[in-house]
C-alpha cells in the first residue's frame, strides 16, 4: 500500500495573543507501509510538530492527514484518544516509563487498552529484557528503558511506530542498539516505522527520507537500497 | 535580584501562595475569632451595665422599704448608690391590641439600673411610661397602656395613675435576655416591663431598694465574686436592722390609726339617726293634697256625663230629619227615573212605527214593480205559444196531402201481384204432370233391375256346383299322376314298373277325360253370363234417360218456387206499405187533435193572464191605502208623545222646589246643635283644666317628696354602708395589727438576675469551644504549609542548584523561599487576625442575639493575640522553607542541577500475598502501589481529612450531648408538670383550697419543702435547691437514678445529692453534709445516694428531715402541658399561692437558649468543609504537578479523561475515605475533650456522639473530597501532552 500515509497540504500555526507562528507550512507526502521513514531535518524545523500531529497528539490548522485510509485531521478528541489507543505506537526520546511501574507492569498498561494486544511478556522477550521484567525503570539502564518503552509500543499491535529521537538520550552503541531493534522490527513484521532525528546519518537505513526545513519539505528521497544499521556509522 | 524573583515566583505560582496565604488566615482567623468571642462577649455586657448602672443588690423585705431606709443603705460603706423603687406586676390592656397582657411595671431609677431608650423620650409626668423595646416598637409610642378592672384591688391601689401615655421604648438593664420572668398574673408570663415615673405610684413604701456598690473585678470574674459575698454580709446585717425598725414603727402608727377610726366611726352612726327622722313629715303632707284632687274628679265626672246626654238627644233629632230629607230625595230621584223611563219607551216606540211605515213603503215600491215584470213576460210566452201551434198545423196539412198520393201508388202494386200469382198457378200444375209420368218409369227400371239380380245368382250357383268337382278331381288325378311317376323314377325293377306304368296310363287317361269335360262345362256358363251382361247394358241406358227427364223436371220446380217467393215476398211489402201509411196517417191525425187542444189552452191562459193583472192592479192599489193609513197613524203618536213629556217635567221641578225646602230648614237645625255642643264642650274642658292644674301641682308636690327622700335615703345608705365598711376596714385593722409581723428580708446579688446568670453559661460555652478548635486549624495550616513549601523547593532544585553553582550562599538561595513563605505568612496573619475578630464574634453574637438582643457586639482586638498569631504562622512557616531548602542544600550542586529522579517505584507490603495481589485489577494495583509511593503526603491526607471529620463530628457532638439534656432532666428526672410555691404562714382555709384545687384538677400531687440553700461539706460548700417530701409522695414525681439504677428516696436524716453537687462539694456516698434550714435551723445528713442530674443543683430529703410543719410548696402532675397550664393559671388565683412553675415554660425557655448552639454547630461544619476542600485541594494539586510527565504518557497512550482522572484520583478518594473514618474516631476523642472544656455550673452534659452524626460527618467530608477531586478533572484534562513530554523541566 503506496499511500499508507498522507499529507495534504497541511499548515500548522500556532497562535499566541497577537502573534501567529507559522509552524508547518503546506507539507505534503506519503508513506507507504511497512516503509521506514526518517524525518530529518534540524532543530525547530518542525519535525516534532508533524510528528505529533501524526501521533494524534496536536490538531492542525488546514490540510488533511490520512493514516490507512482514514481521516485522522477531522477526528474528534474522543476519536483522536481512540487512534492514539490502537492505531499508534510512540516511542519517546525519554522513554516516559511510568516510575511506579515494573517492566513488564509498565508493557502490561499499554497492552491492557488494546483487544489485539500481544503478550507483553513474550514482547518483552522480543527485545531481550527477558530478564528484566520485574525490575522497576529506575533500576533499568538507559537502553534497557528505552527497550521497554519500545516494548510498550508494540504490544499494542500498531499500525505504525512513531519514534521521536529514539537514541537521542544514548550512547552511540546502545543507540545503534535500539535503532538495530526497530529496523528488525519493520522488516519482520512490515510494520511502517516514523524516525524522527536530526542525525542525517541515520538516513541511509530508512526507504524513505523526508527532509524538513523551516515548516516544510525541502525533498522526499526513495531509497532503493536501505543500508543495515551495522554497518551504518556515525 | 531577590526581591525581582520573588514577586516573579508569587506571579508564576499565585494559586499556590493564595492556598498557603489562605490557609495560614484560616488558622489565624479561627483561632483569633474564636478566642476573641468570649471577651467581646463580656464586655460587651460589661459596659452595658456599667453605663445603666446595674445594681449589685436588690434588697426586699415583705414590709416595704421606706426612705429612711434607702439613707440608711446609701450611707453604707462602699455603697455608690442606692435607690428605692417600686415594682408591681399588673394585667394592662394596650391601645389597639385586644388581649390583656401581663407588664411588669417598674418605677424609673435615677442613679442605678437605668434604661436605655431605644425610641422616644423619658415619661415627664405620671401619666407617661416607657415601655419594652421588645414587646413594644417605634410605633407604639402615643398609644395608651390602660390598667386592667380585672387587677386586684391591692394591686390598682399601688397606682396612682391608671393610663399611661408610651412615649418612649427602651431596654432595661435588668433583662439583658429576652425571657422577662414569671409571674402570679394571667398566663403566668409577664409580656414585657413598663417603666413608671415614681409619682406614678401612690405605694407609702418601696418595693425594692437597689444598690450599686464599688467592687472590684470584671464581670463574672472570681475577684467580684469574692468581694461581692463580703459586702452582702454586710448589708445583710443592716436590712435585719432596717427591717425590725420598719416592724416597730408600723405597729406604733398602726395603733394610733385605729383609735382615731373608732372616734370617727362613733360621730358617724349619730348623724345618721337624724336624717332618718326629717324624711318622714314630708309624706304626711302629700296625702292630703290627694285627697282633695280626688274629690274635684268626682265632680268633674258628674258634669261631663249630663252635657252628653243633652247633645246627644240633638244629635238624634237631627239625624232623623236627615233621614226623612234623604228619603224625600230617594223619591225624587226614583220619579224623576221612572218618568224619563216611560218618556224613553214612547220615543222608541215611535221610532219603531216609523221604521215599520218606511218597510211598509219600500215593500210596495218593490211589490209593484214586481207583479209588472210578472205580467209582461206572461204576455210575451203567450204571444210565443200561439205562434207556435200555427206553425205545427201548417206541417200536419202537409203530410196529410203525401198520405193520400201513397195510398194510390199502393193499390196499383196490389194489382200487379195478382195477375203473376195466376201464372204461377198453371206452371204448377204442369210440373206435377211430368212428375207422375217420371216415377211410373223408375219403378219398371227397378223391376227389370232385381230379375236380373235373380238371373245372375242362379248362374253363379250352377257354376260353383259344376266346376269345382271337375277341378277338385283333376287336381287329384294330377296328384296321383305325379306320385306314380315318382314311384316308377324310384322303381327299376321292370315287374313293378310295368304294373306302375299300366296304373299311370289309367290314371292319365281319366285326367284327360276329366279335363275335357270340364272344358266343356266352362264353355256353357261363358255363353250365358254374355247374354246376361246384355241385358244389364240396356237397363242402364233406360235409367240414364230417366234421370235425365228427372233433371228436367227439378229445375222447373226450382223456377216455380222462385217465382212463388217473389210474390210473396212482394204481397208482403205492400202489407206492410199498407201498414205504415195507416200508422202515418194516424199520427197526423193525433198531431192535428193536439194542436187542437194546444189552442184551446192557449185560450184559456189568456184569459188567466187576464184576470191576474187585473188582480194585482187591485192588489196594490190596496196596499197604498193602508200605507197612507199607516201614516196618519204615526203622526198622532208623536204628538201624544210630546204632550207626555212636558207634563212630567213640570211634575219634577215641583218635586225639587219641595226638596230644597226641606234641606235649608235641616241646615238651621244644625247650626243650633254645633253651638249648642261647642258651648257644653267649653264648660267641661275649663273644668278639667282646673283639675289637671291641680294635679300637677300635686305631682310636683310629690316629685320633690320623692327626690328628697331618694336623696335622704341614699345619704342615709352611704352613710350606712360607709360605717359598716368603717366597722370592717377598723376591724380589718385590729386584725391586720394583730397579724402584723416581723418581715422576711431579701438579699439579692445578680446571680438572681436570669438574664446575667444564662449569659455567663453561654459565654463559657463559647470560650470552651474556642479552647478546643483553633488548635486543628493550626495544626492544619502547618500541614498544608509543609507539603507546599516542600513541594516548591523540590520544583525549583534546579534553580537551586544553579544558583549554588554560582556561588551563591545557601542563605542568599533560601531567602527568596523564605519570603516567600515568610510574606504569604504576615499577609495571611493579618487579613486572617482581622477578619477572624470581626466576622467570628460577629456570627456568634448572631446566633445569640435570638436570646440576648441588648447591644451590638463589641469587637474585642487583642494585640497580645495579633502578634501571637502572627509570630506562631511566621515562624512556622520560616521554619518548614528552611527545613526544606535545608534538605536540598545536603546534596552536591552537580546532583541538584539534575532532576530530582522521581521516587522509584516500590514493591509494598500488600504484594506479599501474592494470591490476594493477583485478584486486584491492574488499575487497582497501581492504585494501592500509588497511594503508598509518597507516604508523607499520604499522611498528611489523612491528617488533613481526618480532621475535617473529626470537626465535624464534635461540631455534631456538641448539639448531641446538648439535645436530650432536656429531655433526661424533664422526662426522666423530674417527673412534675408544675411547682407550685406557698406563701408564709397559710391559713388552714387556704391549706384546704390549695389542696382541694391539687386533689380535683391534677393526676398526683404532693406538699413538700422546698427552699434554696448554701450546702456545706468538708470540702466546700455550694447553693442548691433543697426539696424535702415523703418517699411515698416522691413515687411519680421524682425518679432519682444513677444510670439504669434507680437510688432509694432519702430517710430521715439522709440526704440524696446531684451528681455535679456532689463533686463539686467532693463528697461521696456515706459522706455528710450540713444544710442551714429556714424551716429548722442547721442540719447535717448523710449522704446515701448521687443521683444522674443535668439542670441546677438538688438536695433531696425526707420529710422528717424538714420538719412535718414546713411545708411551703406543692408539685402536681397532670399528664399533659395543657391542662398543666391550666390548673396554673386557677392555683394563681388562690390566696396562698405565690408561684406556680411549669416544667413545659421552663423547658422551652432553655430550648430557645440552646438554639443558639445549632449556629455555632453550623459554623464549625462549615469552616470544617473549607478546611477540607484547601487540604484537598492543596495535595491533588501537587500530586498532579509532580506526576505530570506519568499523566501525559497515559494521555498518549490512549488513557481516556475518565480512565487518567480514575487512575490519578482513585488514590485520593481512597485516602479521603480513610482519613474520614480515621477522623471519626479523632472526632470522639475531640468531642470528649470540648465538652469536658464546657464548664456551666448549672449545667450537666452527657458526652455522647449519635450515630447519625457520625453518619453525616462522614458524609459530608466525602462530599468535600468528590467536590475537591472532581474540580480537579478538569486540571487533568488540560494537561498538553505534547509539551509535557518534550523535555524534562
Amino acid at each position: 500500500m503506496e499511500r499508507f500515509i498522507v499529507f495534504e497540504q497541511v499548515t500548522k500555526e500556532y497562535r499566541s495573543g497577537e502573534v501567529v507562528v507559522t509552524a508547518l507550512k503546506d507539507v505534503s507526502f506519503t508513506i507507504a507501509q511497512g516503509e521506514i521513514c526518517v524525518i530529518v531535518g534540524e532543530s525547530g524545523a518542525g519535525k516534532t510538530t508533524l510528528l505529533n500531529i501524526l501521533g494524534g497528539m496536536d490538531s492542525l490548522t488546514r490540510g488533511r492527514v490520512l493514516v490507512d485510509g482514514a481521516e485522522v485531521s477531522a477526528y474528534q478528541k474522543r476519536q483522536l484518544t481512540d487512534y492514539r489507543r490502537r492505531d499508534v505506537g510512540f516511542v519517546f526520546q525519554f522513554y516516559n516509563l511510568i516510575p511506579n511501574l515494573t517492566a513488564l507492569e509498565n508493557v502490561e498498561i499499554a497492552a491492557q487498552l488494546c483487544r489485539d494486544a500481544l503478550d507483553p511478556e513474550t514482547v518483552l522477550r522480543g527485545v531481550g529484557l527477558g530478564e528484566r521484567l520485574g525490575n522497576f525503570p529506575a533500576q533499568l539502564s538507559g537502553g534497557e528503558q528505552q527497550r521497554v518503552a519500545i516494548a510498550r509500543a508494540l504490544a499494542k499491535n500498531p499500525k505504525l511506530l512513531l519514534c521521536d529521537e529514539p537514541t537521542g538520550a544514548l550512547d552511540y552503541q546502545t543507540g545503534k542498539a535500539i535503532l538495530k531493534l526497530l529496523q528488525d522490527t519493520s522488516r519482520k513484521n512490515g510494520m511502517t516505522v516514523v524516525i524522527i532525528t536530526h542525525n542525517k546519518a541515520l538516513c541511509a537505513m530508512a526507504d524513505r527520507v523526508i527532509r524538513v526545513k523551516s515548516g516544510t519539505i525541502s525533498s522526499v528521497e526513495r531509497n532503493a537500497q536501505a543500508t543495515p544499521v551495522e554497518q551504518i556509522e556515525w | 535580584m531577590t526581591r525581582k524573583t520573588l514577586l516573579r515566583t508569587i506571579k508564576a505560582t499565585f494559586g499556590r501562595y493564595i492556598a498557603i496565604l489562605a490557609i495560614i488566615a484560616l488558622g489565624v482567623g479561627f483561632f483569633t475569632g474564636l478566642k476573641s468571642a468570649e471577651p467581646a462577649m463580656r464586655n460587651t455586657a460589661e459596659d452595658y451595665w456599667e453605663e445603666l448602672r446595674f445594681y449589685d443588690f436588690q434588697l426586699l423585705s415583705t414590709l416595704g422599704l421606706t426612705e429612711e431606709d434607702v439613707d440608711a443603705f446609701a450611707a453604707l460603706d462602699g455603697v455608690t448608690a442606692a435607690e428605692g423603687g417600686y415594682s408591681m406586676d399588673a394585667l394592662a390592656e394596650v391601645e389597639g391590641q385586644e388581649e390583656t397582657l401581663a407588664l411588669q411595671f417598674l418605677s424609673l431609677m435615677e442613679e442605678t439600673t437605668l434604661v436605655e431608650l431605644t425610641a422616644g423620650r423619658l415619661p415627664e409626668n405620671a401619666g407617661e411610661c416607657v415601655a419594652d423595646a421588645d414587646t413594644f416598637t417605634e410605633e407604639d409610642i402615643g398609644k395608651t397602656i390602660t390598667l386592667s378592672a380585672a387587677n386586684e384591688e391591692d394591686t390598682l391601689d399601688t397606682f396612682a395613675v391608671t393610663e399611661f401615655t408610651i412615649v418612649g421604648v427602651a431596654q432595661s438593664s435588668r433583662y439583658i435576655s429576652t425571657d422577662r420572668g414569671s409571674t402570679s398574673l394571667g398566663s403566668g408570663t409577664l409580656t414585657g416591663f413598663v417603666y413608671l415615673p415614681k409619682e406614678a405610684f401612690s405605694s407609702e413604701a418601696y418595693h425594692e431598694i437597689l444598690l450599686c456598690c464599688d467592687l472590684p473585678g470584671t464581670l463574672y470574674s472570681e475577684e467580684y465574686e469574692t468581694a461581692r459575698d463580703e459586702m452582702e454580709k454586710r448589708i445583710k446585717a443592716l436590712l435585719e436592722e432596717r427591717g425590725l425598725l420598719r416592724y416597730t414603727e408600723l405597729r406604733t402608727e398602726g395603733e394610733s390609726e385605729l383609735a382615731d377610726a373608732r372616734q370617727e366611726l362613733d360621730d358617724g352612726w349619730a348623724e345618721y339617726e337624724d336624717g332618718r327622722a326629717e324624711l318622714d313629715d314630708a309624706a304626711a303632707e302629700l296625702a292630703d293634697a290627694r285627697q282633695e284632687l280626688d274629690d274635684g274628679w268626682a265632680e268633674y265626672e258628674d258634669g261631663k256625663a249630663e252635657a252628653e246626654a243633652e247633645l246627644d238627644d240633638a244629635a238624634a233629632e237631627l239625624a232623623d230629619a236627615r233621614q226623612e230629607l234623604d228619603d224625600g230625595w230617594a223619591e225624587y230621584e226614583d220619579g224623576k227615573a221612572e218618568a224619563e223611563a216611560l218618556l224613553a219607551d214612547a220615543a222608541a216606540e215611535l221610532a219603531d212605527a216609523r221604521q215599520e211605515l218606511d218597510d211598509g213603503w219600500a215593500d210596495y215600491e218593490a211589490g209593484k214593480a214586481e207583479a209588472e215584470a210578472e205580467l209582461a213576460d206572461a204576455e210575451a210566452q203567450l204571444t210565443a205559444a200561439q205562434q207556435e201551434i200555427e206553425d205545427a198545423l201548417a206541417e200536419v196539412e202537409a203530410g196529410e196531402a203525401q198520405l193520400a198520393a201513397a195510398q194510390t201508388e199502393l193499390e196499383e202494386s196490389a194489382a200487379q201481384l195478382a195477375s203473376a200469382r195466376q201464372e204461377l198457378e198453371e206452371n204448377e200444375a204442369q210440373l206435377t204432370a211430368a212428375r207422375a209420368q217420371l216415377e211410373e218409369g223408375q219403378a219398371a227400371l227397378d223391376e227389370q233391375e232385381a230379375t236380373l239380380a235373380e238371373q245372375e245368382e242362379q248362374l253363379a250357383q250352377a257354376k260353383a256346383a259344376t266346376l269345382e268337382p271337375l277341378e277338385a278331381a283333376v287336381e287329384t288325378l294330377t296328384a296321383q299322376a305325379q306320385a306314380l311317376q315318382a314311384a316308377l323314377d324310384a322303381l327299376e325293377d321292370t315287374e313293378d314298373a310295368t304294373e306302375l306304368e299300366a296304373q299311370l296310363a289309367e290314371v292319365q287317361a281319366q285326367l284327360a277325360e276329366a279335363q275335357s269335360a270340364l272344358t266343356q262345362a266352362e264353355e256353357a256358363f261363358a255363353a250365358s253370363e254374355a247374354e246376361l251382361a246384355a241385358a244389364k247394358a240396356q237397363l242402364a241406358a233406360a235409367r240414364e234417360a230417366l234421370a235425365a227427364q228427372a233433371q228436367e223436371l227439378e229445375a222447373g220446380e226450382a223456377a216455380l218456387t222462385a217465382g212463388w217467393a217473389e210474390v210473396e215476398a212482394g204481397e208482403a211489402q205492400l202489407a206492410q206499405a199498407q201498414v205504415t201509411l195507416e200508422e202515418e196517417s194516424q199520427t197526423l191525425a193525433a198531431a192535428r187533435a193536439q194542436l187542437e187542444s194546444g189552442a184551446a189552452a192557449l185560450a184559456e191562459q189568456w184569459a188567466a193572464y187576464e184576470a191576474a193583472k187585473a188582480a194585482a192592479e187591485q192588489e196594490l192599489a190596496a196596499a197604498l191605502a193602508q200605507l197612507e193609513e199607516g201614516e196618519a197613524e204615526y203622526a198622532d203618536g208623536l204628538a201624544e208623545y210630546e204632550d207626555g213629556k212636558a207634563e212630567a217635567d213640570a211634575e219634577l221641578a215641583d218635586a225639587l222646589a219641595q226638596l230644597e225646602d226641606g234641606e235649608a230648614e235641616y241646615a238651621d237645625g244644625l247650626t243650633e246643635y254645633e253651638e249648642g255642643k261647642a258651648k257644653a264642650e267649653q264648660e267641661l274642658a275649663d273644668a278639667l283644666a282646673e283639675l289637671e292644674d291641680g294635679e300637677a301641682e300635686y305631682a310636683d308636690g310629690l316629685a320633690d317628696y320623692q327626690e328628697a327622700k331618694g336623696d335622704a335615703e341614699q345619704e342615709l345608705a352611704d352613710a350606712l354602708t360607709e360605717l359598716e365598711d368603717g366597722e370592717a376596714d377598723y376591724a380589718d385593722g385590729v386584725a391586720e395589727l394583730e397579724t402584723l409581723k416581723e418581715p422576711t428580708l431579701y438579699t439579692l446579688d445578680r446571680d438572681s438576675n436570669s438574664g446575667y446568670v444564662s449569659y455567663e453559661n453561654d459565654i463559657v460555652i463559647v470560650s470552651s469551644i474556642a479552647n478546643a478548635f483553633p488548635v486543628f486549624f493550626a495544626l492544619i495550616a502547618a500541614l498544608v504549609c509543609i507539603t507546599t513549601m516542600t513541594r516548591m523547593v523540590n520544583e525549583e532544585r534546579t534553580q537551586i542548584g544553579t544558583l549554588k553553582a554560582l556561588g551563591y550562599g545557601e542563605g542568599r538561595v533560601s531567602l527568596k523561599y523564605i519570603l516567600y513563605a515568610g510574606s504569604a505568612a504576615v499577609l495571611g496573619s493579618i487579613a486572617g487576625y482581622f477578619l477572624g475578630s470581626f466576622l467570628l464574634p460577629q456570627v456568634i453574637w448572631m446566633a445569640y442575639a435570638i436570646s440576648y438582643g441588648f447591644a451590638p457586639l463589641e469587637y474585642y482586638f487583642s494585640p497580645a493575640m495579633f502578634v501571637g498569631g502572627l509570630l506562631i504562622a511566621l515562624v512556622g512557616s520560616v521554619a518548614v522553607t528552611m527545613l526544606a531548602c535545608r534538605r536540598e542544600f545536603l546534596e552536591n550542586p552537580a546532583d541538584l542541577i539534575r532532576p530530582k529522579a522521581p521516587s522509584g517505584g516500590k514493591r509494598i507490603l500488600l504484594e506479599r500475598f501474592t494470591p490476594l495481589w493477583k485478584h486486584l485489577s491492574f488499575l487497582n494495583k497501581v492504585t494501592i502501589r500509588n497511594t503508598f509511593r509518597y507516604k508523607g503526603r499520604m499522611i498528611m491526607m489523612l491528617v488533613g481529612i481526618g480532621g475535617c471529620t473529626a470537626l465535624l463530628v464534635t461540631g455534631y457532638g456538641i448539639k448531641d450531648s446538648v439535645a436530650n439534656l432536656l429531655n433526661y432532666q424533664y422526662d426522666e428526672i423530674m417527673l412534675y408538670d408544675g411547682a407550685v410555691t406557698l406563701g408564709e404562714d397559710l391559713s388552714e382555709e387556704e391549706y384546704a383550697a390549695v389542696e382541694a384545687l391539687l386533689e380535683g384538677e391534677s393526676l398526683q400531687y404532693a406538699l413538700a419543702y422546698q427552699s434554696s440553700e448554701t450546702v456545706a461539706s468538708a470540702d466546700g460548700e455550694k447553693e442548691a435547691t433543697v426539696i424535702a417530701l415523703s418517699a411515698e409522695d416522691a413515687q411519680g414525681l421524682f425518679d432519682l437514678h444513677d444510670g439504669n439504677e434507680a437510688i432509694a428516696w432519702p430517710e430521715a436524716g439522709e440526704a440524696v445529692l446531684t451528681a455535679k453537687l456532689a463533686d463539686k462539694l467532693g463528697v461521696q456516698t456515706g459522706d455528710s453534709v450540713t444544710i442551714p434550714l429556714t424551716s429548722g435551723g442547721e442540719v447535717t445528713v448523710t449522704v446515701t445516694g448521687i443521683c444522674d442530674n443535668f439542670l441546677n443543683h438538688y438536695v433531696y430529703l425526707s420529710e422528717e428531715t424538714a420538719g412535718e410543719e414546713a411545708v411551703n410548696a406543692a408539685y402536681y402532675r397532670t399528664g399533659d402541658d395543657d391542662s398543666a397550664a391550666a390548673l396554673a393559671t386557677s392555683l394563681r388565683n388562690l390566696d396562698g399561692v405565690t408561684y406556680v412553675s411549669l416544667s413545659a415554660e421552663e423547658r422551652a425557655l432553655m430550648e430557645a437558649s440552646m438554639s443558639s448552639l445549632n449556629y455555632v454547630v453550623l459554623l464549625v461544619v462549615v469552616c470544617a468543609g473549607a478546611l477540607a476542600f484547601i487540604v484537598l485541594y492543596n495535595l491533588t494539586n501537587i500530586n498532579i504537578m509532580e506526576r505530570m510527565r506519568e499523566v501525559a504518557t497515559l494521555k498518549v497512550l490512549g488513557f481516556h479523561t475518565g480512565e487518567t482522572a480514575s487512575y490519578v484520583l482513585r488514590e485520593n478518594i481512597i485516602l479521603s475515605v480513610l482519613g474520614g473514618l480515621l477522623g471519626l474516631g479523632l472526632g470522639k476523642l475531640l468531642h470528649w475533650y470540648v465538652m469536658e472544656q464546657v464548664q456551666v455550673d448549672a449545667m450537666t452534659f452527657e458526652v455522647r456522639v449519635a450515630w447519625t452524626s457520625y453518619l453525616y460527618s462522614f458524609v459530608l467530608t466525602v462530599a468535600f473530597a468528590l467536590i475537591a477531586n472532581f474540580s480537579m478533572r478538569y486540571k487533568l484534562d488540560r494537561i498538553n501532552m505534547a509539551e509535557s513530554l518534550k523535555s524534562v523541566e
